[in-house]
């Protein structure tokens, strides 16, 4: 289970941030979902290139919460979950054109948040 | 006839952070605990419609009309309850998620009050 791959995930033409490296190891071993629908394609994508396992957030928390998730994936538009899981320590992958923004802008860097994301800006590291 | 109507069962502990730049996150009961601590969380029910410019949205008794809306807010509201009120009149929404609305006093918003969207 230790050959999890590294991808590096750049901002959209219209994005902000990143670029992230997402690196899954044993600890951090799901690529939460937190988007309306399932999974969308942009985590399948990150879980399919790392071996690391999509999950959908909106339905459950993954065993080990926020320390069990090598990044969120989600489609906030602007406010809200664009904070919260930087905030949590997460790496945050929006798949919607957002800056930081809202009462918890401070926590959203460009170390920990990219935005803009199609499956596109996926790329091996 | 009504977009959506339900009432609110919990205040987020974080939720006042927003409140207080006039900033009303909604999110249905079903979301993960980290989301429903910066909401006001709401018991998820259907969605008929859509929110559009001049819809009416009736919360805690205050009556707001919405002035603008983002070109996500719809989507984000029915696919996971989650909604973004910003109480600033906006006549162009700053973010994709935002429904800004024009109001005459600021909702005080408790748990039991209720949301009606029509």
């Amino acid at each position: 289970m230790s050959d999890y791959k590294k991808v590096k995930v750049e901002a959209g033409p219209s994005g902000w941030g990143g670029p992230l490296e997402i690196s899954p190891n044993a600890e951090k071993k799901y690529i939460v979902c937190i988007t309306g629908g399932g999974i969308h394609p942009v985590a399948q994508k990150i879980a399919d290139m790392t071996g690391a396992e999509a999950f959908d957030g909106f339905k459950s928390s993954p065993e080990g919460s926020f320390k069990a998730m090598a990044c969120a994936v989600i489609d906030c538009g602007g406010t809200a979950r664009i904070g919260v899981y930087p905030m949590k320590g997460v790496p945050t992958v929006d798949i919607h054109d957002t800056t930081p923004a809202g009462p918890l802008a401070q926590f959203i860097k460009e170390e920990n948040f990219v935005s803009g994301v199609s499956e596109d800006q996926i790329t091996e590291a | 006839m009504s977009i959506y109507s339900s009432n609110i069962v919990k205040l987020g502990e974080q939720s006042e952070l927003f409140l207080a730049e006039g900033i009303v996150v909604f999110f249905g009961d079903n979301a993960p605990e980290e989301l429903q601590d910066v909401a006001v969380v709401h018991e998820l029910k259907p969605v008929n419609g859509d929110i559009v410019v001049g819809t009416t949205i009736e919360l805690s008794g205050e009556i707001l009309k919405v002035t603008s809306i983002g070109e996500v807010a719809n989507e984000n509201f029915k696919n996971l309850g989650h909604l973004v009120l910003k109480l600033d009149s906006a006549q162009e929404a700053a973010l994709p998620g935002d429904v800004s609305c024009s109001y005459s006093k600021i909702p005080d918003i408790v748990v039991g009050d209720t949301i009606n969207i029509y």
